[in-house]
Order: C-alpha cells, then sequence, then structure tokens
C-alpha cells in the first residue's frame, strides 16, 4: 500500500469502523480509486442535473412514444 | 412418459398438457423431484428441498384444476427459485451464513404473482452470497457447478437459477440481476433471461442489494418460456413504490411476428472492444442471422456509455456497504472473504461521487437514447465478454486480479443496470470448450415485447435452445 491508500484505511478505520482484509486492501483502494475517477470524469462531461427524478421520466416517456 | 422425457419438456408444453389434463401436476412435480434428487448435489444448484411439500402443492393443484379449471398461465408448473425471495414463515438464507436462519415476515410479490398464476415452487435455489458476484462462486455454500460441463461456472449471481434450469430440475427460475446476475448465468448456461425495466417487476420482499440496480426476472429454457414467466411477474405493485403503471403489453401477442422491418443497433464503441474472438465471431454470426430474416443492420456509436459500468459500481457498492453496515462491522468474519471485500468498496466513495453517478443516471439514459433509439429498435451486445471459465480459473480467493476479473465479467451487462432499460440474454450456439455463448438485445423502456419478438425469431431461425445438456 503506498501512503494514500494508509491515509484511506485509517479515515476508514476511524471514521466507517470498517478495514479491508490486509491481502485485498490495495486490490480494493486500486478499484475505488479508478471508479471514483471515472464517475469524476463523467460529471465533468456533462450538465450536472438536480432532480434524479428525470430518469424516470424518461422511462416513461419513452414508454409513450416519445421521441429521445 | 419418463420422467427425463417430462423433465425435457418447455414450461409452456408442460403447462399445456397439464392444462389439457394430459399430465398431472403430481407427475410433473415427481418428474422435477427425480431429477433433483439425482442431479442436485453434483450440481450443488439447490438450497432446500421438502419433496412431501412439493408434492402436497402438487396435488392441491390438481384438485383446483379438476374443479374450477387453471387458475393460469402456470398451472401446475414447478419452479424453484433463487433464495432471496422471501415466502412468509420459511427460511430465506440469501447465499449466506448471516441469514442461514432467517425467516421473514412478509412474502415477496414475485412469488405472490407466480402463484396467481398457479406455479409450484419445489425448492430453494443456491446463489451468491448475498448477490454479491458474477462468477458464482460461494464460500459458505459451496459453488453450483454448470450442467454443461461441471467443471465450469454458472455465473452469478443467480447461480443455482442457472444450473437448476439448464439442467432440466425444473421449468423456469426466478434471478435477479443488479450488474448482471440474470443475463450471465443465461450466458453461462445456455439460456433465455429477462432483465426488465427497471420499474416493471415488483422487488418487494426480494433481499435488496442496491435499491437503484437491482432488477428480479426470470431464466428459462425458452423466449416462450421467459415471456410467459415474465409475464406472470410483471406489474404494478402498491408495496414498491418504485413499480411503474406502465401497462403491461401482452409479451406472446407479436412473439411470432419475426423482425423483418425491425432496425437491431450495434455498437460502434465499448462493448466490443475486449471481446474474446469466439465470443465476437458467435455474436457476428448472429448478427447476420437476424440480417438474413430482415431486420436492418445500423452501427451506433454510444456516448457516455464508457463510463457506465464505473457509474453502476459506485451506485451499487455504497448502497450495498449502506445495506450491509451493521454486519459489517460488528461480524465481518460471518461474511465470505471475496463478498467482504466488494461490500468494502462502497465505504470508500465519497458522497459526491455517488450524488453525482445518481444524477448522471438520467442525463445519461437521455444521451443513450437519443444515439440508439433514433436510429434503431434494439441494440445487441456481449453479455459476457468472454468464453465461460472454470471454476478452478475463477477461483481467486482475495488474490489481486479478482476484483479486476469480476469487473470484466460485467462490464457489458452492468451500463444496463444504470440506464434501467430491458435486456434480453439470449444463446446463441457453444465455444470450442462445450460450452454455451450468447449475447444481450436491449430494448426501449418497458418495450420488453420486441425484444421477446425479436429473439423468438432468431431461436426460430436456429434452433439456439434446442440442445441439453447431458447429465
Amino acid at each position: 500500500m503506498n501512503d494514500n491508500d494508509e491515509i484511506l484505511r485509517e479515515w476508514a478505520k476511524q471514521v466507517q469502523k470498517v478495514e479491508p482484509d490486509p491481502g485485498s486492501a490495495s486490490t480494493v483502494f486500486r478499484r475505488v480509486k479508478l471508479h471514483e475517477g471515472q464517475v469524476r470524469e463523467a460529471a465533468r462531461g456533462l450538465p450536472f442535473e438536480s432532480e434524479p427524478a428525470i430518469f424516470r421520466r424518461l422511462l416513461d416517456g419513452k414508454a409513450k412514444g416519445e421521441k429521445a | 412418459m419418463s420422467a427425463d422425457e417430462i423433465a425435457a419438456l418447455s414450461l409452456t408444453g408442460v403447462a399445456a398438457k397439464i392444462t389439457a389434463k394430459e399430465l398431472s401436476a403430481v407427475e410433473v412435480t415427481e418428474a422435477a423431484l427425480d431429477r433433483i434428487a439425482r442431479h442436485g448435489d453434483t450440481l450443488n444448484c439447490i438450497a432446500a428441498v421438502d419433496p412431501d411439500e412439493a408434492l402436497a402443492q402438487a396435488r392441491k393443484s390438481d384438485e383446483a384444476l379438476a374443479k374450477n379449471g387453471p387458475s393460469g398461465s402456470l398451472h401446475g408448473v414447478p419452479l424453484a427459485h433463487k433464495d432471496m425471495y422471501y415466502r412468509a414463515g420459511r427460511v430465506s438464507a440469501c447465499g449466506s451464513k448471516i441469514r442461514a436462519d432467517y425467516v421473514p415476515e412478509i412474502t415477496s410479490t414475485a412469488l405472490a404473482k407466480l402463484d396467481a398464476a398457479g406455479a409450484l415452487e419445489v425448492a430453494r435455489l443456491q446463489m451468491v452470497e448475498f448477490a454479491t458476484g458474477p462468477t458464482g462462486h460461494n464460500e459458505m455454500t459451496g459453488t453450483p457447478r454448470n450442467p454443461w460441463n461441471t467443471e465450469y461456472i454458472t455465473g452469478g449471481s443467480s447461480s443455482g437459477s442457472g444450473s437448476a434450469v439448464a439442467g432440466r430440475l425444473v421449468y423456469g427460475a426466478l434471478g435477479s440481476d443488479t450488474g448482471g446476475s440474470i443475463r450471465i448465468p443465461a450466458y453461462c448456461n445456455g439460456l433465455v433471461g429477462m432483465k426488465a425495466t427497471y420499474g416493471r417487476v415488483s422487488r418487494y420482499g426480494a433481499m435488496p442489494l442496491s435499491f437503484s440496480l437491482d432488477h428480479v426476472g426470470p431464466l428459462c429454457r425458452t423466449v416462450n418460456d421467459c415471456a410467459v414467466m415474465t409475464q406472470a411477474v410483471a406489474g404494478y405493485d402498491p408495496d414498491d413504490p418504485t413499480t411503474s403503471r406502465e401497462p403491461v403489453v401482452d409479451y406472446t401477442a407479436s412473439i411470432e411476428d419475426g423482425v423483418k422491418g425491425l432496425r437491431l443497433g450495434v455498437p460502434a464503441n465499448h462493448f466490443f472492444d475486449d471481446v474474446d474472438e469466439e465470443v465476437r465471431i458467435a455474436i457476428e454470426a448472429s448478427i447476420e442471422v437476424y440480417r438474413k430474416l430482415g431486420a436492418e443492420i445500423v452501427e451506433i456509436e454510444i456516448p457516455g456509455i464508457a463510463h457506465g459500468f464505473a457509474l453502476g459500481e459506485v451506485l451499487g457498492r455504497v448502497e450495498a456497504a449502506t445495506y450491509h453496515s451493521t454486519n459489517l462491522r460488528k461480524r465481518p468474519q460471518d461474511y465470505g472473504i471475496q463478498t467482504r471485500n466488494r461490500l468494502m468498496q462502497g465505504f470508500y466513495y465519497p458522497g459526491t461521487r455517488y450524488i453525482e453517478a445518481l444524477n448522471l443516471r438520467g442525463q445519461l439514459l437521455a444521451q443513450f437514447t437519443a444515439a440508439v433509439f433514433d436510429v434503431a429498435d434494439m441494440l445487441i451486445a456481449p453479455s459476457v465478454p468472454m468464453s465461460v471459465p472454470t471454476i478452478a480459473e475463477t477461483d481467486l480467493s482475495a488474490n489481486q486480479g479478482f476484483l479486476d476479473m469480476i469487473a470484466r465479467f460485467g462490464s457489458c451487462t452492468r451500463p444496463f443496470n444504470f440506464l434501467g432499460l430491458p435486456a434480453l440474454g439470449v444463446p446463441c450456439g457453444f465455444t470450442s470448450s462445450g460450452l454455451p455463448t450468447g449475447y444481450q438485445i436491449v430494448g426501449r423502456s418497458f418495450d420488453e415485447a420486441t425484444l421477446f419478438r425479436a429473439a423468438r425469431a432468431y431461436e426460430r431461425e436456429t434452433g439456439c435452445t434446442d440442445k441439453a445438456p447431458v447429465l
């Protein structure tokens, strides 16, 4: 584990009261950082939408044959 | 008919024979119990079975048929389901040690609807511990085996459902799909599996993993079977506020209409970027079948989809970690090591990323529908980008690679849990290992009927569901 991983591990231990298995910790942290970065990038590339219900409106709208 | 001949019938075939009184529910249930007794241990797909209770249900079913006629489309048909669908007063262990003795006080809406359609429930089926993984491995209950070759995985997390239906132990089974867990076992076992639109099937009384991504649906041997079983469980449920009031159409009304005039989209990016050659060739051949049957093939560049897996991953992991947080703190040793580490991820994502992922759902869906459904009626994509691996190859315990392997396994399925769109897993032959391969077709929201129609045309042309494993 690098220093950043150690900070993450200690933060979760203190705040969340959980700890990954020592053998898996670096993999867990690598995946977390990968996904966190991808979501951050995706959020940058799209306008921020503050009302998640748009998701259901879109589903229902398509069902009624509205054009996308 | 022998037990094996009865077991080889399709769900719709056996239902027709029961209704016509050519077979009784008792005879069919005895055949299923016989197959379970002979092959259940080999496949390790049965969590629990009570033959006396199953036969009692069957006798009642025959009595009801004689007195009142069939109660529904599944009258007297023996089914079994992933062990996460609650039935009041009966254990639902969810593939875990933590819930080994858990007895719910409610019955899931999906089971209640199947009951109302006349189906019997003859067993509870193994599953990945708390439905957390796509390969089928379970440290707590043992790993189910693939009936096509018992050295190979069944896929997960609806591992027992895939194995039991393909093994002709039962005619259909409910699975659940949070990142691919219906479509992946459908792929691995040569079955048809429907993950319907988010909100189409009630999740009331089904073990939650991620409320944003969880979907309930069936695994069956044929397209018609899957359409009939989806029909039985679909619809609005006042007990599940996330279900939709959109009317449920008759999925079999247009199922024989063919694909002439339909437009089939083929992704130009993402989905075929990391696909095994054998799988790619099988899907390309399937696309040619659709073309030959009269579908128009349209290549489509899909914006934003590359991040679909990560967006789903953040939602799914955070919600699952929240749900399991008390037990993960108090009794982490009672989880399998892979399950514990998968769940653990959810504690580390910032809340801001979770909200961003949630908010991006609508945006990405708008982009996707504009890019795909303005020019096509459905999209074809791999279900799993690799040929089915062996149990040994994927038994990575907590090794460095296990999370990466899991991510590749779900890379083509999870984006459609994030988008909430309907996706149907369809078998399309076998790879050189003799294991099944397949694809998924994805449709407009609440347009499951077009997917069944297209898959049925493909099935009719290719006989892709005709072959059965020899046990």
